[in-house]
C-alpha cells in the first residue's frame, strides 16, 4: 500500500524481503546498510532473537532522492524465515508494494526454497493478492559458497523450481560478499515505481 | 521419589500459608492501603485515570458524596472532597471539551488528600496549608476554564457566517478580520450558560467551605 | 490500493493534529497505514528517521497484538498503550487500513487523552475516505 503525499511531494512504498530461513534476507539489508550508510543517513532497525535469528522484521528506511518531482522512499523489510513465524510473516507482508524472494542456493535447501515461495503466495492470498499481481524479483544467494566447494543446486535448477511460471527477473548473488544485491534491489524498486505509476494514473 | 518430596513440600507450605489475605494485584500504590476509607475513591480515580466515560465519573462522584458523609467531622478533608467533586462533575459533563488540566487537577487534589489522611504526625496547621495550595490550584483551573471559554466563543463568533442577534453579555471584542461578530445562538449561549451555572455552584460550596473553617477555627 | 493524498487533505489532517492534540501537550503524534507507511505528523522535532523506524515498529506491534486478540476470541482489543516513566505512547485505529500513534508525557491523562484521540479519528476518518 504505498502513500503518495501530494502536499510534501513524496511517495513512500514498502519492498519486503522474504524467503526460507537463514537465507541471507537480513543479510541483503546489513549489506546494503554497511555499503550506503553515509549516504542513506539512516539506522537500520532490527529485532532478532538471541540466537540472532530475525524475529520479527529488520527495517532499513531509503531515500532514493527525488524523481519526477517526487522524494521516494523505500522502505526495506525483511520477514523472520523460521517455519513458526508464519503469523510474524503474514503481519509484516502487509502492504507489500514489492517482493524480492531470496533463494538459498544450498542443495540441502531446494525443498525449503519452493515451500517458501508458496507460503508466500497463501500469505499474500490473505490480502487477496497473488503473486502476478506484485512486483517481484528472485535472487539466488549464497553463489559465493561455489567457491568453498559446497554444493550448489545450478541457477538453471533454482530457474526451473521457482520461477517457472512466475518468469520474473532474477538475479544470482551473494548477499555476503555484494555481488548484485544492489542490482536485486534497484531492479525492485525500479519495478514497483513502475507499478505504481500505473495504479495512479 | 524426588517429585513426592516436592509435592509435600508444596502441600505443607500450602496448608501453613493458605490463610493469608489474597495477593491484592498491585495498583499503584493500593497494596499498602489497607483497609483505608480512601481506597475506593483511589481506585475510582485510576479508572479515570485509564478511562473517562459517564460510568467511570458517576463512579467517582458518588464515592465522593459517600465519603463527605463519612468525614462530616474532619474539616480538612471534607474541603478536600469538596474540591475534587466539582471537577468531577465538570469533566463528566464537558468530557473531551474539558480544560486538559482539569483530570491532572484531581489527581493533585486526591494525593494531597492521600498524605493528609494518612499521615500520623502531620500538624493541623500542615494540613490546612497542603488544602490552601490546592484550593488556589483549583481557583486558577477555574479561571483558565472561564478564559477559555471566552476564547472559544470568540473563535465560534469569528466562524458563525450568518450574522444573528446577539445572545446574553458577549463583551466588545477584537474585530477579526473577515467575520461576523455575533454569536451563534446555539452554541455558545448554551455554553455559556452551563459555564455560568457551574461557576456558580462552585462559589457556592466553595462559600460553604470557607464558612465551615472559619467556624472551626 | 495505493492512496494518494492531495494538499488539503493532508492540510486539514495536520490541523486536527495540531489542535485536538498537539495543542493540549502531547509531544508527537502520528497517522501511519497498516504497512508502516506515515501519511501525517506533527511533533516536537525530532530528526526524520526516527519516526519513519517508529512508523515500522508501530504497525508491527499494533499488527502483532491485533492478530493475538483474534487467537483468543476477541475482535479488538480496546487499548494499546505503554506506559513509560517520562514518555508514553497510545495506539488508536482509525480505520481498518491506518493508525494514530501519540506520544506524551505525564501532564496528560490517558482518560482525557483517549477522549481526544477519539474525537479527533472522527475528524479524520471522512478525510481519509473523500
Amino acid at each position: 500500500m504505498a502513500i503518495v503525499n501530494l502536499k510534501k511531494g513524496e511517495v513512500q512504498a514498502k519492498i519486503v524481503y522474504y524467503g526460507p530461513g537463514r537465507g541471507g534476507k537480513t543479510t541483503n539489508l546489513e549489506y546494503l546498510y554497511r555499503k550506503f550508510h553515509d549516504r542513506i543517513k539512516t539506522e537500520m532497525v532490527t529485532i532478532k532473537t538471541h540466537g540472532d535469528r530475525t524475529l520479527f522484521f529488520d527495517f532499513l528506511p531509503i531515500e532514493i532522492g527525488k524523481i519526477k518531482g517526487f522524494d521516494i522512499r523505500i522502505q526495506l523489510y525483511t520477514v523472520p524465515g523460521q517455519v513458526k513465524y508464519d503469523a510474524t510473516r503474514r503481519l509484516v507482508l502487509r502492504g507489500a508494494d514489492g517482493i524480492v524472494f531470496v533463494a538459498d542456493s544450498l542443495v540441502i535447501r531446494r525443498k525449503e526454497n519452493v515451500l517458501s515461495l508458496k507460503n508466500l503466495a497463501d500469505n499474500l492470498a490473505t490480502y487477496r493478492k497473488s503473486l502476478v499481481d506484485v512486483p517481484i524479483v528472485l535472487q539466488y544467494n549464497k553463489r559465493d559458497l561455489e567457491e568453498e566447494g559446497i554444493p550448489l543446486l545450478s541457477l538453471a535448477t533454482l530457474e526451473k523450481d521457482l520461477n517457472t511460471q512466475l518468469k520474473a527477473p532474477s538475479f544470482a548473488a551473494s548477499a555476503q560478499e555484494g555481488p548484485n544485491v544492489v542490482k536485486t534491489m534497484k531492479k525492485i524498486i525500479v519495478m514497483t515505481m513502475d507499478s505504481l505509476r500505473r495504479d495512479l494514473m | 521419589m524426588r517429585n513426592d518430596f516436592k509435592s509435600q513440600v508444596e502441600s505443607r507450605l500450602d496448608d501453613l500459608f493458605h490463610d493469608e489475605e489474597e495477593i491484592v494485584k498491585p495498583t499503584e500504590g493500593l497494596g499498602g492501603f489497607g483497609d483505608h476509607p480512601l481506597k475506593t475513591l483511589k481506585a475510582r480515580l485510576l479508572s479515570v485515570e485509564w478511562e473517562i466515560n459517564d460510568s467511570s465519573m458517576e463512579g467517582l462522584i458518588n464515592e465522593l458524596k459517600s465519603l463527605e458523609g463519612f468525614y462530616q467531622g474532619d474539616k480538612v478533608i471534607l474541603g478536600f472532597l469538596r474540591l475534587l467533586r466539582p471537577v468531577a462533575r465538570y469533566i463528566k459533563v464537558r468530557k473531551g471539551k474539558s480544560h486538559p488540566k482539569a483530570t491532572g487537577l484531581l489527581n493533585s487534589v486526591y494525593n494531597s488528600l492521600e498524605r493528609v489522611a494518612v499521615s500520623k504526625n502531620m500538624s493541623r496547621k500542615e494540613k490546612e496549608k497542603i488544602l490552601l495550595q490546592e484550593m488556589e490550584k483549583f481557583k486558577k483551573l477555574k479561571e483558565d476554564v472561564i478564559r477559555r471559554r471566552e476564547e472559544k466563543k470568540e473563535v465560534v463568533e469569528d466562524a458563525a457566517a450568518a450574522p444573528q442577534p446577539k445572545s446574553g453579555a458577549a463583551p466588545a471584542q477584537e474585530p477579526a478580520p473577515d467575520s461576523a461578530t455575533k454569536p451563534s445562538q446555539g452554541v455558545s449561549a448554551s455554553a455559556v450558560e452551563e459555564i455560568k451555572e457551574l461557576i456558580r455552584e462552585e462559589f457556592r460550596a466553595l462559600r460553604e467551605e470557607v464558612r465551615h473553617w472559619r467556624d472551626s477555627r | 490500493m495505493n492512496y494518494v493524498f492531495n494538499r488539503e487533505q493532508i492540510t486539514a489532517i495536520e490541523d486536527i493534529l495540531e489542535r485536538d492534540l498537539m495543542d493540549l501537550g502531547v509531544h508527537s503524534v502520528f497517522l501511519i497505514d497498516m504497512a508502516g507507511n506515515i501519511i501525517a505528523n506533527k511533533g516536537t522535532g525530532e530528526d526524520q528517521h526516527d519516526i519513519y523506524s517508529l512508523a515500522a515498529l508501530a504497525a508491527g506491534n499494533f499488527g502483532a497484538v491485533s492478530t493475538m486478540a483474534k487467537l483468543i476470541g476477541e475482535e479488538e482489543f480496546s487499548l494499546l498503550f505503554h506506559r513509560g516513566q517520562k514518555e508514553s505512547i497510545h495506539f488508536s485505529k482509525v480505520t481498518n487500513d491506518f493508525l494514530l500513534i501519540s506520544i506524551f508525557g505525564k501532564a496528560l491523562s490517558l482518560g482525557f487523552l483517549r477522549l481526544k484521540v477519539a474525537e479527533a479519528t472522527d475528524k479524520i476518518v471522512p478525510i481519509l475516505g473523500s
